[in-house]
């Protein structure tokens, strides 16, 4: 299974998969070879993608997990505005991001900066 | 030393310095032309992979139905996005932009229509004020470097403003990035999104396809990032020919400096040798009337 992670500014992670587990918006999905077509908003929160005896851990920030066949093979294409490996998210630097957005929720309901919070908390929450 | 040679030499100091700038300039500027064609390839598999998703859509529900795929019938505001640099000195760069946003203005207005301006970079920006055309938004201080989220925030106001009615169609206006030695300065409907970008599908429905949440929903937020998407793409072709012409202009100039460099020289070469023959004469001259003197 062919699997594609991609966002607006660079291609994240492509590669071959046995299994991809995401967040949709109605629930967890797990997709396997073989799964019918889906096209699924994405929430934000991890994305892990089991390989033989690897795991990537990663997280994307919304977006759209797509699962299409073509000659018996499937495919998987997650499109994230934004997304991260675990290998690639600075811990220090979102606890510091996500003290300062509390810090601005405290007094006043800002729904940018929740966003903006969900999304520190999933990538702390993923090198936990 | 005479004041000729001095002239002179102050001229070649100041071309010399000048030249240290232009060089400086054209090695910056290709570098930022490898750095934007990376980004125009490293944003290349999201759409593709977008126009993917799109198209899956069209093959489920048979053909698309959404509000930015649907034609206006008689349209009557017409907006133009034109992508200029913040900076000059980059030869005829933004010229090239503007006249053929003009053009395209100028049909428009021939078609019975109103033309609403849009720009990115201060050098559209000053172009159009000065001239008294109102501005319906701009944008600036990204040109060279443009940030996905500066196209997030275009695309979101462009498709409002269609949505909501202020405008019928939206063009926008850059320059495409065909080599480092041409760009071509290309405008481009974005909404509505044309049907052979997308519809020309044939339905072929799965019957067990999954949408989560429905097609409907899904297209509200797939139309829209498609549109981000390509002004996206726009701003990162127009950032790498704005470099490239640059590099090119500062090339000249440093060429041009060069050459100047030279013909000073030889000058300021030639003013030395005045000089040097005119002490010479004197001297000689001074001698002779000593000697006849002392002869007498």
């Amino acid at each position: 299974m062919e699997v594609h992670v991609v966002t607006p500014e660079r291609e994240v992670w492509v590669g071959e998969a046995r299994m991809v587990v995401a967040r949709g918006v109605l629930g967890e999905l797990g997709i396997l070879e073989g799964h019918v077509p889906l096209l699924v908003r994405l929430t934000i929160g991890p994305l892990r993608i089991l390989r033989d005896g690897e795991e990537v851990f990663s997280v994307v920030d919304g977006g759209f997990l797509h699962v299409s066949s073509s000659e018996g093979t499937t495919r998987v294409d997650v499109l994230a505005p934004s997304a991260a490996l675990a290998s690639e998210i600075d811990v220090e630097l979102e606890r510091r991001r996500i003290a300062e957005l509390e810090a601005r929720l405290v007094d006043k309901d800002d729904v940018e900066a929740q966003t903006e919070l969900a999304k520190a908390l999933a990538r702390v929450n993923l090198r936990a | 030393m005479g004041a000729k040679l001095r002239v002179v030499r102050r001229r070649i100091r100041s071309v010399q310095s000048t030249m240290k700038i232009t060089r400086a300039m054209e090695l910056i500027a290709a570098s930022r032309i490898l750095k934007a064609q990376q980004r125009v390839e490293a944003a290349r598999p999201y759409a593709e992979l977008l126009t993917r998703a799109m198209e899956d859509v069209a093959r489920q529900t048979g053909a698309l139905v959404h509000p930015l795929l649907e034609e206006r019938a008689e349209p009557a505001r017409v907006g133009v996005l034109v992508i200029t640099s913040d900076r000059g000195l980059a030869g005829s760069y933004n010229a090239n932009v503007l006249r053929l946003a003009e053009d395209l203005m100028d049909s428009i207005r021939a078609r019975g229509c109103e033309p609403v301006v849009y720009t990115t970079g201060k050098k559209g920006m000053s172009y159009f004020r000065f001239r008294g055309v109102p501005l319906a938004a701009s944008w600036s201080g990204f040109s060279e470097v443009p940030p996905y989220r500066a196209a997030v925030e275009i695309g979101r106001r462009l498709i409002a403003d269609f949505a909501e009615g202020r405008i019928d169609e939206q063009h926008v206006v850059y320059t495409d990035f065909r080599s480092a030695f041409t760009q071509r300065a290309t405008s481009k409907r974005f909404l509505p999104i044309s049907p052979t970008e997308v519809r020309d599908v044939r339905p072929r429905p799965h019957p067990e396809y999954l949408f989560e949440p429905g097609p409907n929903e899904i297209l509200d937020e797939l139309l829209p990032q498609y549109v981000i998407t390509k002004v996206y793409a726009a701003l990162l072709e127009s950032a790498a020919s704005e470099n490239a012409a640059r590099r090119r202009a500062m090339k000249a100039a440093t060429d041009n400096a060069e050459e100047l460099v030279k013909v000073l020289t030889r000058q300021a070469n030639r003013a030395r040798q005045d000089e040097i023959t005119m002490e010479i004469m004197d001297i000689v001259g001074g001698a002779e009337a000593l000697a006849s003197a002392s002869e007498g």
